[in-house]
């Protein structure tokens, strides 16, 4: 009880010091609080720099998006030093997830993809950028069809044409169309690791029906949101993930953004309670400005 | 609005609990994630070795005593890292790991087992070069090298029967 009541303490904390640096905005209707981070196909390895540091060859195959560096052995130094192909250079993250199969042909997305940085909180104000060096794993290669439903990261599951909620692949989808998924990662941190034995218990969801985080992780980072699409259609019968059935979708996250850039966009975007590009430019709020500049980089 | 930030973070850094002192430990992040894996390869084997045919029957009552005494040592190398002992890779379908799918399929064609034991030897020689030049902990690197050296050793051993 006693955390519980200094967890509200703190939020109150946290209010009073907010309302003071955002009235300033009271007259735009908040809608969204986000920005975008657009990154595309670097490659696909059977390499896992969080589940099998320092071992290539150890993992089921994964598709790794944004910095062009990634591989089992990477760290927050190697790549702080990559390149990557995420539209904000200044964001050297990995990101990747279980390379999706059609029979034995890997289906790569063949346009830059869609990584939302969100509240996942109610006070979406209160949302801190995410710590140098935090790496975690959303969703899980073993869960079940009904835990990937229920999971508190599920969105709409698989998605084609106008076929929705499939908690596995479709059997069919209308030919052109593409095989879309989103899944909403835990935006709690414990506040003290970087990483856990399972690569996951120093992060936590917010409560479902309060949306505060809970005691145990209080630091409200950055939700990010994966939503991927894969150029796949047809008869899906031989679809499946280099981990085994659509349930078994999960990715994974090692944070390399450069501190100032990430934070400005935090601060504009998802504090500031905007609908942004990877710019931190909201097209429907062109007055509110941009975080980065025509570089999508920090003015220097 | 841009220097509320400071202040959050500071509150938000305040609200976290005290970092307890971390025990300084010799294992790195490759050495855990070697001993975890090494630790379900071996054990996921064993149930395939019964179903060997009588041609691999030798082989693999050798192999069987070698990976249970190798696992004696990874569960001694586990405990003295500290780790839990949860299976991290139920359930996962990875190369050179017998997954409940190849065992039922090794117990409907047990002529397919030599083949898997090819797969599981080959991947366990990589993941030992790669724990030796990616490791820290010295006995864990120098339990690499002989677990190497055995299944090179293995290696040739199948090969030729």
């Amino acid at each position: 009880m006693s955390r519980k009541l200094s967890a509200l303490t703190m939020a109150a904390a946290l209010a009073a010091a907010v309302v003071v640096t955002q009235s300033a905005q009271a007259d735009d209707l908040v809608t969204h609080h986000e920005f975008q981070a657009n990154c595309s196909v670097t490659t696909h390895l059977p390499d896992d720099p969080i589940v099998f540091p320092g071992l290539p060859g150890a993992s089921h195959m994964h598709t790794f998006l944004g910095n062009s560096s990634t591989k089992a052995g990477s760290t927050n130094d190697s790549l702080k030093a990559g390149q990557t192909n995420c539209r904000t250079p200044d964001d050297k993250s990995a990101y990747w997830f279980p390379s999706v199969y059609n029979g034995d042909q890997i289906v790569p997305p063949n346009f830059p993809q869609v990584i939302y940085y969100k509240s996942g909180i109610l006070r979406y104000q209160d949302v801190v950028p995410f710590p140098a060096g935090i790496r975690f794993v959303v969703g899980s290669p073993t869960a079940t069809q009904e835990q990937f439903r229920t999971a508190p990261g599920a969105v709409e599951g698989w998605e084609c044409g106008d076929s929705f909620h499939n908690w596995d692949f479709p059997a069919y989808c209308p030919p052109g169309t593409q095989l879309n998924v989103r899944y909403q990662a835990p935006s709690c941190w414990n506040g003290r690791d970087l990483d856990s034995a399972d690569h996951k218990s120093h992060m936590a969801y917010p409560d479902r029906a309060t949306l505060v985080c809970p005691p145990s992780h209080p630091v409200g980072v950055p939700m990010i949101e994966f939503k991927m699409a894969f150029p796949v259609s047809g008869d899906m019968s031989r679809v499946r993930l280099a981990s085994g059935r659509g349930y078994t979708w999960h990715y994974d996250f090692m944070n390399a953004w450069d501190a100032p850039t990430q934070a400005a966009l935090v601060r504009h975007c998802v504090n500031g309670g905007l609908q942004c590009d990877p710019r931190g430019f909201d097209l429907y709020k062109p007055n509110r400005g941009a975080a980065l500049g025509p570089d999508y980089r920090l003015p220097r | 609005m841009p220097w509320g930030v400071p202040a959050l973070l500071l509150l938000a850094g305040c609200a976290a609990p005290a970092p307890p002192p971390a025990p300084v430990s010799s294992f790195n992040a490759t050495d855990t994630a070697w001993v975890q894996l090494m630790i379900p390869m071996n054990e996921q084997l064993l149930p395939a070795l019964d179903s060997a045919p009588p041609a691999l029957a030798e082989f693999a009552a050798a192999l069987r005593a070698s990976h249970s005494a190798e696992l004696v040592h990874l569960r001694q190398l586990r405990d003295r890292a500290g780790l839990p002992d949860t299976n991290l890779h139920a359930g996962h379908q990875m190369p050179g790991l017998i997954s409940e799918a190849d065992l039922l399929a090794i117990r409907t064609d047990p002529t397919s087992l030599a083949k898997k034991l090819h797969e599981h030897l080959d991947q366990t020689v990589k993941l030992a070069r790669s724990e030796q030049e990616g490791g820290t902990d010295a006995a864990t690197k120098e339990f690499a090298a002989s677990v190497e050296s055995s299944r090179r050793d293995q290696l040739g051993k199948l090969g030729h029967g």
